[in-house]
């Protein structure tokens, strides 16, 4: 029997989601002009080249135009926007124009000098900048997308050829390895022999090992606001995440099993494993404040994604920091909070305040509203 | 017990994601829509005061050639 308040709760979220949306939809409409005038202060007016080019005129006529390049690379969250100004066949100013990647991330990279490499060449050099180890994505994205820049004023004002820019492929090992864990859990669920309880251990050890510290390929939220946003149209530098949430979904769906945080959740093996040297109990969630928070909480976030279509900064989970030791002060502290009260409740943070708890619960309620369970065809 | 100690571990967890959720948005409303991220330039890494773009030529020249 569903409630009338959840289902009132429940067509008011879908409102909300679609509300924030559409007012974000509206409110991304990029200033390039204004953006590049911050590249160079010298500058008076712009000339649109073409999509990529401008040329930047300054108050003197004698001075030689500034030539700005833009670029996108898919990137972690979707397309990362970069800008790289040259005069005098030197390489002034390079800069980050958009980003929907984690901004701690992005802060790591820029932090290790991979904008900063660039200035200063003179653009017939060719720069060797290395990747980010843990931020390769966007370290990738901004080295290619300067490169790429410096390449286009190259061909357009100093008769040099332009290469081919730099595709990489988005989809590999990770995403067949993600498929293979999933086929497992499904097949684990179905299975009633005696070595169950082994066998869940294993899987979940391996996915702990790969999933987790391995690829880092965990859905978040951010994942969530990528997909329901429609960035990940405009391209994506993995797509594992997103696979991963699909594969989660939709084997939810139609086994109605959510064998995901069951089997796989590399986070959630984590908590269990330090919850088995207490041989704690998983902790009391029917008290109402605990059972709505968290999803209040959720609803929250989506929106603030969604309306600021920036999936990384309502982002609230411990998954960077705890499998790439990448993230704010804040989240350490709740990464120390989760290990701690893993010792005294069982998967604390899945029971409590884990947003894709909140996800499937909303799922299921849905699935069961449409489709009531007396009406559901046996698989 | 249970009962109080998952209300108390679901506070904390509450309030620590309070705090980075509304840290995010804080440095998102601070942040104009057109403003940039980073920026390096030759004179190192720098930002522009929004006084300089006052006196700034917002029309774009050449506008006709787009797509060329």
């Amino acid at each position: 029997m569903i409630n009338k308040s959840e289902k009132i709760f429940a067509t008011l979220s879908i409102l909300l989601l679609c509300a924030a949306w559409a007012s974000g939809y509206y409110r991304t409409d990029s200033q390039t002009t204004r953006q590049l005038q911050q590249l160079d202060n010298d500058i008076i007016s712009l000339e649109r080249v073409n999509d990529q080019l401008y040329l930047g005129h300054s108050k003197d006529k004698n001075i030689p135009p500034t030539i700005f390049a833009i670029e996108e690379y898919p990137s972690y969250g979707g397309p990362l926007r970069v800008a790289v100004a040259v005069k005098d066949k030197t390489v002034e100013t390079t800069a980050v124009l958009h980003s929907s990647d984690t901004s701690t991330y992005l802060k790591e990279v820029v932090g290790k000098g991979v904008l900063k490499a660039f200035v200063g060449q003179n653009m017939e050099n060719e720069v060797e900048v290395d990747t980010v180890s843990g931020a390769t994505m966007s370290s990738r994205a901004i080295i290619n997308g300067v490169r790429h820049g410096i390449d286009e004023i190259g061909a357009a004002y100093y008769d040099r050829p332009l290469p081919e820019k730099k595709k990489h492929l988005p989809f590999g090992i990770k995403d067949v390895v993600i498929i293979l864990f999933f086929l497992a859990a499904i097949l684990l669920s179905r299975h009633k022999g005696k070595h169950l309880k082994r066998l869940r251990w294993g899987l979940m050890l391996l996915s702990l090992l790969l999933i987790g510290f391995f690829f880092v390929s965990q859905f978040t939220i951010a994942t969530e606001v990528t997909f329901l946003s429609g960035v990940w149209m405009d391209g994506l530098a993995s797509y594992t995440s997103m696979i991963c949430l699909l594969l989660a979904v939709g084997v939810f769906l139609l086994t109605h099993k959510n064998i995901f945080c069951v089997y796989l959740c590399p986070f959630g093996v984590a908590q269990e494993c330090l919850s088995t040297i207490t041989n704690c109990k998983a902790p009391d969630s029917r008290n109402q404040f605990i059972k709505w928070m968290p999803r209040v909480f959720f609803l929250l976030a989506l929106m603030g994604g969604l309306y600021f279509r920036n999936p990384s900064a309502f982002s609230y989970e411990p998954i960077s920091v705890f499998f790439n030791v990448i993230g704010s002060r804040v989240i350490f502290v709740l990464v120390v909070l989760i290990n701690i009260s893993s010792l005294i409740l069982k998967r604390p943070w899945c029971h409590l305040f884990c947003p894709v708890t909140g996800m499937f619960s909303f799922i299921g309620f849905m699935r069961n509203w449409i489709q009531p369970a007396g009406k559901v065809k046996p698989s | 017990m249970k009962k109080s100690m998952s209300l108390i571990v679901s506070l904390a967890f509450l309030i620590t994601c309070s705090i980075e959720v509304g840290r995010n948005l804080n440095t998102l409303l601070g942040q104009d829509i057109d403003s940039v991220l980073y920026i390096e330039t030759n004179q190192g890494s720098s930002s522009v005061p929004q006084d300089d773009l006052e006196n700034f030529d917002f029309s774009i020249d050449g506008e006709m050639e787009l797509g060329s």
